[in-house]
């Protein structure tokens, strides 16, 4: 593995210290396994032409077209090229949940990763953090100054609370005014029909939405084996399982309620990847990018 | 309710336990935190539910099992009617420690039932344990403490012997019960225990018989001669009385062996029959045993023997009768037991050397001879058979006055005849109901006078024959000119068994479990034990007296189990204590064990249970 892509690794991540550092290291990484440059064609791009109408501005004449067909055509860009990225990041106590990683750790990583790249991309950045609500929000905005604001929101991040998905993204519909690409980092530990249902509530508002399913391994293989007193980091309950008696059962509806997210959240046209908190960056990194350019 | 072991009660205490390891498990339990259990307790709701609820079903069957295993253990008991618990009383007990209690394990019952019956009394009351059968070395009885009780009972043990309630019962402590005494009697209640027992219930002490079931029994009761004066010459006949004081029919084997000798027979009995079972032997197998096949109660299925047949007779005949003469000499020479001298008189004769003299119609004998005959009947004790003549002189009346009374000679007008035989003795009993004897006619005859011992009579009453010990007295000659006797068919075998009879020695060698052993010397046990004089026989089997031969056996009533009735035990103010209901229906131990290990039972299920 070279150099920049070990820091792909989230364990190996997890050893740095600054998170503007680990965002760049990150993405540095990614793209240096790229075949092509991500940034190549990123200006202003011709939209199309119009006839020129009284008001508009005579600097906007294509004297060219003038010249060849004696007729005054306006050439048209698009409007806005930049994207408008909303970073969502689950905060709530189950996030914290992690052996050599949290979830809110490798989340953390991967939102300042993105928001490294959509910041280099020029791209409008924003970010939300939220468990059973909305605890800071900071609106889109391409200046390097709100990319260390949003630096310093990630970084401030501390799981606790329960997760309220739903009610989180009902609110943040309600803000979020104009279309854009939203980026949900969460385990979606909630109830998954309701989570579905809001995520669709976006998507009726034109939002693009690109769902990162954080989760540990151990959430997926249940590998514990004595019976023990299982507690759980949202609300302190307490239950005692014998994991041996359960594992399959465990396991079995877990792999359903992975498959629930999956297949309601793509018939919504919602891309939906599941990361476990050992899965390197570039997978989500190599999701974002896709969709990005499905967009552009 | 009450508690025959109260301190047990404080074991409920226990019931802590399974708690307190809960707790102490539940805290050992490693702690998890995971991300969220609302996952887990969507998708498993119902199962958590269920196990929530198992675990705390688990620890509650846990907590009941001790408890109800504790409450068995202090044993509670339901007041009944009998014996009520915490009764102050001096208790008189008597275990049936007979023979017959060795039925199935009725001896350790009744002994379990004793502990049962000394548990229900105060601690301060005071006992007395009487074995039923007394033993040659058992100690004189005394009030004791409970402990002191429960140890004895413990040492009780079975005996062979046999002895009735109201002989235990004599043996009451010398000192005075500080209580008011209550008889109780622990055992099967064979009939024969209570014999003795007075009829009039005021009389009577009342007694509790706590009752062990008697079961059920085939007994050989009797080894006997078929004909004890019958001469055998190869073989002769032995009867094994058999007795069934069983329900059911009974079909087995009997078997006789001595040494070498063996025979067998099947035997068939109905419930509560008697039989006979004849064996025909050779002389030479004159002891043995003869054994049942099979039966629960085991030593009185063999019954040890030894059967002296009549041997050769030594016959002194003084006086001139050739018909007795003819009856003694009759037949194959070589096969007769009597050896015969003829005399006119006496005098000069050596009489040691005879066991039987018979007088002849002798008129009178000598001074001298009268006290020769009585030293000779004295010191060697041989038999005498006088037949008296038409006159009796004074000396030979005062000779035979020991048995009788002689008066004058009668010449009936005509004749009399044999009016009446004593069909139960050995001399007559094999011509009962035979007309045997039939017109015996006699035409004159002597009368005499006995008081007992008269075995027949002529017509009109007067004795023909008189039998005294080991002399015998017949009233009329044995000559065709007094009777027409001499020509019935029946003369022969009668004037043989009439010798016989006299000569043959009591079965002296035929003794019972708990007889004593008399002065005629040391006694070498089966196991071989040296006895001595007044010393207890213990012990079926053959016992030994230099070349001798002591058969001893259990008494015959022992392995007899029919038990007092509810009808006679009302008239011996006996009242019947039934364990299961009086006892063991009051105590609730077994209840509680039942629920202890259904408790356990079901927490086992719950944990299979997933």
């Amino acid at each position: 593995m070279s150099t920049s892509k070990k820091y792909l690794d989230p364990e190996v991540l997890a050893r740095l210290s600054r998170l503007d550092i680990k965002a760049r290291l990150v993405v540095e990484g990614f793209l240096s396994g790229l075949h092509t440059s991500p940034f190549k064609g990123f200006s202003q791009e011709f939209a199309d032409y119009r006839q020129y109408m009284p008001g508009d501005e005579l600097k906007r004449i294509d004297w060219k077209v003038f010249g060849r067909s004696d007729r005054f055509y306006i050439k048209e860009y698009q409007e806005e090229t930049n994207l408008r990225a909303y970073i969502l990041l689950d905060t709530s106590g189950s996030m914290g949940y992690g052996k050599k990683i949290t979830k809110i750790e490798y989340a953390k990583y991967l939102g300042a990763s993105l928001a490294y790249m959509l910041y280099k991309q020029k791209d409008n950045v924003g970010i939300a953090t939220f468990d059973t609500g909305i605890r800071e929000i900071i609106p889109p905005s391409a200046r390097r100054t709100n990319f260390m604001m949003i630096l310093r929101a990630i970084e401030d991040a501390t799981p606790g609370g329960e997760t309220a998905v739903t009610d989180v993204l009902y609110q943040l519909a309600q803000k979020l005014k104009r279309r854009g690409l939203v980026i949900l980092l969460s385990d979606m530990l909630d109830n998954p029909e309701d989570v579905v249902r809001s995520l669709r509530s976006l998507r009726y508002r034109k939002h693009e939405i690109l769902v990162f399913q954080i989760l540990d391994p151990d959430e997926r293989d249940f590998p514990f084996d004595k019976s023990a007193i299982f507690s759980d980091l949202e609300d302190d309950s307490q239950m005692i399982i014998n994991p041996g008696l359960i594992r399959d059962r465990y396991r079995q509806r877990f792999e359903e309620f992975i498959r629930f997210y999956h297949q309601h959240l793509l018939e919504s046209h919602i891309d939906h990847t599941v990361l476990y908190t050992s899965t390197p960056y570039d997978k989500a990194l190599f999701a974002y990018l896709q969709k990005r350019t499905r967009l552009l | 309710m009450t508690f025959l072991n109260p301190w047990y009660l404080l074991g409920t205490a226990l019931a802590i336990v399974p708690i307190v390891i809960h707790l102490w498990f539940r805290k050992r339990l490693k702690k998890i935190p995971f991300s969220t259990l609302q996952f887990l307790k969507r998708t498993e709701a119902r199962r958590f539910g269920w196990l929530k609820l198992r675990e705390w079903l688990v620890l509650l069957l846990r907590c009941l099992f001790v408890v109800f295993l504790f409450l068995s253990l202090a044993r509670p008991q339901l007041q009944s009617g009998f014996l009520k618990i915490g009764r102050l009383a001096s208790v008189f007990l008597i275990i049936d420690d007979s023979y017959s209690m060795g039925y199935g394990d009725n001896f350790e019952k009744a002994k379990d039932f004793a502990r049962q019956v000394i548990s229900r009394y105060s601690t301060n009351s005071e006992f007395c344990i009487v074995p039923l059968c007394e033993r040659a070395d058992a100690d004189e009885s005394f009030w004791m403490t409970r402990k002191s009780t429960l140890i004895t009972l413990k040492k009780t043990r079975l005996t062979y012997a046999g002895r009735s309630i109201s002989a235990a019962l004599a043996n009451a402590p010398a000192r005075e019960p500080k209580y008011e005494v209550e008889y109780i009697y622990i055992g099967d209640g064979q009939s024969s225990n209570f014999k003795g027992f007075s009829d009039d219930a005021t009389a009577q002490v009342k007694l509790y018989w706590v009752m062990v079931p008697a079961g059920n029994n085939v007994s050989i009761s009797r080894v006997s001669l078929k004909d004890p004066v019958a001469i055998p010459s190869d073989k002769y006949s032995l009867l094994a009385t058999v007795s069934s004081y069983s329900s059911q029919a009974w079909s087995g084997k009997i078997g006789v062996t001595s040494g070498e000798y063996y025979l067998e027979k099947d035997c068939s009995l109905n419930p509560r029959a008697i039989q006979d079972i004849e064996f025909v032997l050779p002389v030479t197998v004159l002891s043995g045993k003869m054994e049942i096949f099979d039966d629960s109660l085991l030593t009185d299925n063999t019954y040890f023997f030894s059967k002296p047949l009549p041997r050769s007779v030594r016959v002194l005949l003084v006086g001139d009768s050739p018909y007795i003469m003819h009856a003694l000499t009759s037949g194959d020479a070589s096969s007769l037991p009597f050896v015969v001298d003829t005399t006119t008189q006496i005098r000069d004769v050596d009489l040691r050397r005879y066991d039987v003299l018979i007088l002849a119609g002798l008129q009178e004998i000598s001074e001298v001879d009268r006290i020769r005959l009585l030293n000779h009947r004295l010191e060697r004790g041989s038999a005498l058979i006088s037949i008296l003549g038409e006159e009796v002189g004074e000396n030979l009346r005062d000779f035979l006055s020991g048995c009788c009374r002689v008066g004058e000679s009668v010449s009936p007008k005509g004749y009399v005849t044999l009016d009446w035989i004593d069909e139960a003795s050995l001399v007559f009993k094999v011509f009962a109901g035979s007309g045997a004897l039939r017109d015996v006619q006699y035409f004159r005859y002597t009368q005499v006078e006995a008081d007992e011992g008269v075995l027949a009579r002529f017509t009109g009453g007067d004795p023909f024959l008189v039998a005294c010990d080991d002399m015998v007295v017949l009233t009329g000659l044995l000559n065709p000119q007094s009777t027409n006797f001499v020509y019935k068919s029946a003369f022969i075998p009668v004037i043989l068994r009439l010798i016989v009879n006299l000569v043959v020695e009591p079965y002296d060698n035929e003794l019972y479990v708990g007889d004593r052993v008399s002065a005629f010397g040391t006694v070498r046990t089966p196991a071989g034990e040296l006895l001595n004089n007044e010393d207890e026989l213990t012990m079926p089997g053959f016992h030994f007296i230099d070349d001798e031969t002591l058969c001893v056996n259990v008494r015959p009533e022992e392995g007899d189990l029919r038990i007092l009735g509810s009808e006679r035990a009302d008239i011996l103010n006996v009242q019947r204590i039934e364990p299961e209901r009086d006892l063991m229906g009051s105590d609730l131990a077994r209840l509680f064990l039942i629920l202890a290990l259904m408790a356990i039972i079901l927490e086992l299920g719950l944990l299979f249970l997933r």
